[in-house]
Order: C-alpha cells, then sequence, then structure tokens
C-alpha cells in the first residue's frame, strides 16, 4: 500500500513537471537518418539541422508552412547529393511559440551540437539569442517580423523583412491612395511583434498627418475580442489596423464584422492565411506582403510534393534559409573557416547575396533582408495585387 | 451610452460562462472538498464530444446538445469514480488528488491535440447560429443569447434541486458535516457521483459555447476555470448566491473596465481585488464563519 502511494505520488509529480515545462517540447525528424547517436551532428554521416517551430497551439498553421519549406529544400539538397556530399537532416522542436519552450528547445539542440537553428516569431527569436550566442549557434528566422531583430546579434539573419518595412510600405500606400480614410484604430496582440506594429504605425501614421484614436491589446491564444472591438467601434474609425497573427487575427476580424464594424481592416503579410483569404469576412482586407514571384520550376516542384499551388512566401523564406545554410556550410568548408556555427555566420557575411526561390536576397549588416512589399487587396478569395513598391 | 450597453451586454454574456463553470465548481468542491482542476479538462472535452456529434455524426442541434451534456456529466462522475476514488482509497490527501487532477487535465489537453490536431475544430453546420441579433442596438449571436437562455434555465433548476428537493438537502447535508450524514445512512460515494455529474453537466455548458463560437479548442478551461475558483472563494466556499454574484462581477469587470483599463492589466486588477477581499474577509462574501 505504501509503496503504491509513493508511486502515484512519483507519477503525479512527474506529470506536474511535464506540465511546468511546456510539455509538449515534442521533436521528430525527418531525412535520411538522424544521427543516431545524437552527439556531435555534423562528424556523423549526415549533418543536421535544428528547427524551433511552433508544431502546436495557436501559431501551428505558420509552423505548418515553415515546415513545408524546409522538408523540400531538404528533399532536394539529398536528392542533389547533400551538403558537401553529407545527407542533410533537421530535427523539428515545437516551440509552440512561446519564448520559455523555446529557450529550452535550443538548449536541447545545443546539446547535441546543432550549428544551425531555424526560427520564427519576434519574441521567440529574441529569448534564443542568448543561448545561441553562447553556443556558437547560427539562427536563421524567417517568421519573426519584431523591428528588435534588426543588429540584435551577429549569429541572427532574417530571410523576412521585418515589420517596420511593411508598415511604412503600408501607410504610405494608404496616404497617397486612400486619403480619405484620415484616422485609425489599432488591435495588437500584446508581444513584440504586435507592439512593433503598433508603434511603428502610430509613428508613420501620425507622420502622414493621420490620427490614431486608440488602441487595444489583447494575449496570443486570445479568443474573446468583443470587449476590445466594442470599445474601437465606438470611436468610429475610418481604418482598423489588426496587428495580430494567426487565428487571433482570423477570429478578431470575424468579431468585427459580427459586432458591425465598417472600417476598412488593413494588415500586413500575417493576413495572408487560408483562414483569412477564403473567409467571407476577410474579404476587402488591404494588406502588404512579401513580393512573391516564385520561379515556374520551383512552384512546379511545390506542387508536386504538397498537391496544391496555393503557397505562401513563408514556405519560400524557410526554404531559402535551408539552401543558404547549404551554400554556407560548403563555402565555409572550402574556405577553411571551419564548421561550426560562427563559421557558417562568417560564411554567410562574406557571401551576403544568395539566390532563392524568389529572386535575389541580400543581407544587411544588421543581419535583415530587403525585399520588394506588396500591397494587396483580398477579393474572390484571394490577394489581388494593387501596388508594389 | 450605447457603448455601455454593448459592453454591459458582452459582460451578461461572459459572467454566465463565468457562473456556469463556477457553480459547477461549488457543487464539487463545496461537497467533497475536492479541487477538481480537470473541470478545465470537462469543460474542453464537451466541446468536442459537441463537435463529435453534430459534425461527424451528423445529429441535429437540440438532440447533440441534449447528448453531450449527459455525456459530460458521465464524464466527470467517471473522473471521480476512477482516478480520484483510486486515490483517495490509497489514503492519498487532497493535495495528492489536485497533482492527479493537474496531470490528468495535461493529459487531456494533450491528448485532444494528439488526436484532433491542435487547429480549432470550426462548426461548419453551425453557420446559421453565428447569425447576429440586434438586443436594442447591442450585437449578439445567437449561440451567446442561446447560451444565456440554457444558463438561466440550467441555475434556475440547480437553485430549486439543491433547495426544494430530498437528494439536494442530503447533499447540503454531506457537504456540512459528512461523518453524520454518514451516520444517518447517506452514502458519500452516491452523492458524491451526483456532484461530479451535476457540476461536469454545468461546465459542459460554456464548453458548448466556446465550441461553436470559435472552434473547440483544447486548453482554454484553466484560465476561466481557475477565475470561476476565485469566484467561488470569493463568494463563499458553499455559497452558491455568492459564487454567482462574485462572477457577475468578473464577467462585468472584464468588459466594463476596458473602457479606463488598458486590457493587458485587467488580470492583475482582478487578482489584486481579490487578494484585497480575502485578506479583509477570508471567508467570502457570504460564507459563514467557521
Amino acid at each position: 500500500m505504501k509503496f503504491n502511494k509513493v508511486r502515484l505520488l512519483m507519477f503525479s509529480f512527474i506529470l506536474f513537471l511535464g506540465i511546468l515545462s511546456g510539455c509538449s517540447s515534442s521533436s521528430s525528424s525527418t531525412g535520411d537518418n538522424e544521427g543516431s547517436d545524437g552527439s556531435n551532428s555534423t562528424n556523423g554521416d549526415t549533418i543536421a539541422i535544428g528547427a524551433i517551430f511552433p508544431l502546436t497551439g495557436a501559431g501551428a498553421t505558420y509552423g505548418e508552412m515553415y515546415k513545408q519549406g524546409v522538408d523540400l529544400a531538404i528533399e532536394e539538397i539529398n536528392a542533389a547529393g547533400g551538403v558537401n556530399g553529407k545527407p542533410l537532416s533537421v530535427i523539428y522542436e515545437d516551440g509552440r511559440a512561446e519564448p520559455k519552450t523555446s529557450v529550452q528547445a535550443i538548449q536541447t539542440l545545443a546539446a547535441k551540437d546543432i550549428p544551425f537553428v531555424l526560427s520564427a516569431y519576434t519574441g521567440v527569436t529574441l529569448g534564443i539569442l542568448p543561448t545561441a550566442e553562447r553556443n556558437k549557434i547560427t539562427v536563421i528566422n524567417g517568421g519573426g517580423q519584431g523591428d528588435e531583430l534588426a543588429g540584435a546579434s551577429p549569429f541572427l539573419f532574417n530571410t523576412i523583412p521585418l515589420l517596420g518595412l511593411e508598415v511604412e510600405v503600408l501607410v504610405k500606400y494608404l496616404t497617397e491612395e486612400k486619403p480619405e480614410l484620415k484616422n485609425a484604430y489599432v488591435i495588437h496582440v500584446d508581444d513584440d511583434s504586435g507592439r512593433s506594429g503598433l508603434n511603428k504605425f502610430t509613428e508613420e501614421f501620425a507622420k502622414n498627418g493621420g490620427e490614431i484614436l486608440g488602441s487595444g491589446s489583447h494575449k496570443f491564444g486570445e479568443t474573446n475580442f468583443r470587449a476590445i472591438l466594442t470599445k474601437a467601434k465606438a470611436s468610429n474609425p475610418d481604418l482598423l489596423y489588426i496587428a495580430s497573427h494567426g487565428q487571433d487575427a482570423k477570429l478578431v476580424i470575424d468579431q468585427a464584422k459580427e459586432l458591425g464594424i465598417q472600417s476598412q481592416i488593413v494588415n500586413t503579410s500575417w493576413t495572408v492565411i487560408p483562414e483569412i483569404v477564403t473567409n467571407p469576412n476577410g474579404q476587402g482586407i488591404i494588406h502588404t506582403s512579401i513580393a512573391f514571384n516564385p520561379a515556374e520550376e520551383w512552384l512546379a516542384k511545390y506542387k508536386e510534393k504538397y498537391g496544391t499551388d496555393q503557397v505562401s512566401s513563408y514556405v519560400s523564406n524557410y526554404y531559402d534559409a535551408v539552401k543558404i545554410f547549404a551554400q554556407a556550410y560548403e563555402y565555409a568548408i572550402e574556405n577553411g573557416l571551419g564548421e561550426d556555427g560562427e563559421a557558417i555566420a562568417n560564411a554567410i557575411k562574406e557571401i551576403k547575396e544568395f539566390e532563392s526561390a524568389n529572386g535575389i536576397i541580400t543581407f544587411n549588416d544588421d543581419g535583415t533582408s530587403i525585399r520588394q512589399i506588396d500591397v494587396s487587396e483580398i477579393v474572390d478569395n484571394q490577394s489581388n495585387l494593387i501596388k508594389s513598391y | 451610452m450605447e457603448i455601455l450597453w454593448q459592453l454591459f451586454i458582452q459582460g451578461v454574456v461572459l459572467s454566465m460562462v463565468y457562473l456556469l463553470i463556477a457553480s459547477g465548481f461549488s457543487v464539487i468542491y463545496g461537497t467533497t472538498g475536492h479541487f477538481h482542476i480537470s473541470h478545465a479538462g470537462v469543460f474542453t472535452l464537451a466541446g468536442y464530444v459537441l463537435y463529435l456529434l453534430m459534425e461527424s455524426m451528423g445529429l441535429p442541434i437540440w438532440i447533440s446538445l441534449i447528448l453531450a451534456i449527459v455525456i459530460s456529466a458521465i464524464l466527470g462522475a467517471l473522473i471521480y469514480l476512477t482516478l480520484y476514488r483510486a486515490v483517495l482509497s490509497r489514503n492519498g490527501t487532497h493535495l495528492v488528488l489536485f497533482i492527479a487532477s493537474l496531470g490528468l487535465l495535461t493529459v487531456i489537453d494533450n491528448g485532444i491535440v494528439a488526436i484532433f490536431s491542435p487547429d480549432p475544430q470550426t462548426f461548419t453546420t453551425s453557420v446559421e447560429f453565428n447569425k447576429v441579433l440586434m438586443i436594442l442596438g447591442a450585437p449578439v449571436t445567437v449561440i451567446q443569447l442561446g447560451m444565456i437562455i440554457i444558463g438561466i434555465v440550467a441555475l434556475l433548476l440547480l437553485y430549486v434541486f439543491m433547495n426544494r428537493t430530498k437528494a439536494g438537502r442530503m447533499i447540503k447535508a454531506a457537504s456540512v458535516n459528512p461523518d453524520l450524514s454518514q451516520i444517518v445512512g447517506i452514502s458519500l460515494k452516491k452523492i458524491h457521483v451526483i456532484c461530479y455529474a451535476i457540476g461536469s453537466a454545468l461546465v459542459a455548458i460554456p464548453g458548448f459555447y466556446f465550441a461553436l463560437d470559435t472552434g473547440a479548442n483544447s486548453g482554454k478551461g484553466v484560465e476561466l476555470v481557475i477565475l470561476a475558483v476565485m469566484a467561488v472563494i470569493m463568494g463563499g466556499i458553499r455559497s452558491l448566491v455568492g459564487a454567482w454574484i462574485a462572477s457577475l462581477f468578473i464577467g462585468m469587470f472584464y468588459n466594463m473596465s476596458i473602457l479606463w483599463i488598458p486590457p493587458h492589466w485587467q488580470t492583475s486588477i482582478i487578482f489584486f481585488l481579490f487578494l484585497i477581499m480575502i485578506m479583509v474577509r477570508p471567508t467570502g462574501l457570504f460564507g459563514q464563519r467557521a
């Protein structure tokens, strides 16, 4: 009897620890094999990279797209003989888009001597950088757009342009083409990227003579936005800028329409997810996005693997990230820079310009990249290009 | 004035969510003394049960709702009969039971993700229930109105059951003095099963509302249950009416205070008010002093 009680207590305690540690930090891997001893990833017969993506939770929609890009690139690289003659594989960690869970994930990856990690989300990427720097891990972010990411670390590169650039273009378009929309209300997610959106929009909009009537924040993963939207509605804004992403953005839009908000809704590339584009409530939204004109050949490869040609730029951001790693790794070896994370970071800085699925990508010294930004409107369940900047 | 009225109506909706969760928790905790945090798990399961009945089996909404309430009540009773009784029969303390309950909640939330994927399961047949009605200029969806009406009926039934029926009086007796109740021949096990079933049926109603409103999703229950537990403590552990008043306060606070308080401060302020209240009146608004 006594033994049972102790065992039960232990069992409960372990479960409780599970909850404390974020509980679903599961990992899985694809590729030929994973470097089964798990000790030094690059010394075996395969080269392993890490990816900390939201595989569950409110960000899972994006995580799925990131994963598609990574898997596509790995398949292609391995079919062509691998990196420096060795097959490439990836270890996925579920960061749930939470900085805390993701920091644990990068520690797991650091323990396996992974030199290169893919990351997403501003808060997550900022959160894992100290561990990355300590362990000399190069990080490429293809999803997080918070402006604090610029120059955040010599080990960080962003294949996605930061939010500031998109918001600048959005406001520029609005003031040039829609001067009748004079005031705005901002709904934003209360994280680094959402606050970036709010601050940049407020700054740019005011600079161009617009008036910000107010703003309301919500937690990431919230489902009820009716109170902040009711307050927004009462101020009767011409524009409603929604700096929220994923499922949150979809629900904000649904509930805004439900409450009868007539304002023109604007957003950035965060809007370009099927839940919003093919949603009756999403029609008429004006949004920016990163210009995405993938090569026919690349599109065909995507369609062959995933059975659809509805592809987002997030897929190519991570496809590019993996290809950049492969190129930088080979460059580092050829030029005797070494093969650790620092060597890869130096190689990326030296190469600077990379071919990508979506035109040339050039990295600035602060790790950011510049791409063409498009303004589009959602009509008939798709994003129709209005103007490019 | 219009905004006040609109926020008030949204406040009524949110209050009803807390009212039902808190009433369910109060019935269970007040009688058994078990800190049943898996109440949040039943909340989540109820939404998925409704999803399976309506979307996978194609049953009409009314039959699905009734069946899902019954299934949720059975699930709650089963949690007590299997897990909790196993803990208690091995002389586990209430703390062990709480940890076990927390463990079960994790298993439920993650199990659902494993089976259904982390994406919210939205109802396709419920589109007409998302229709917006106007109550004197305040928009309310059919689902919200439905939850309020069903909720009021359920709470009235609960009140009548607890105060006017023999079974209700037995529950009250067992909660005030379990030992004496056993001596006069009341089966505590039976009473506890009834309490778990009633409590779980009550928490299922807001579970349905959340599922129909924004899609069945796991992991959404804990925060609601913790606030509802706070309402139970604020109201006085064994006082249903106390829990109701406190739930109304919390639901209204969340909506009305948005006019003056930034949303990210609301929860901290609610907990701060709660701390002050239990320091001044540890037994809650309507609690009797021990």
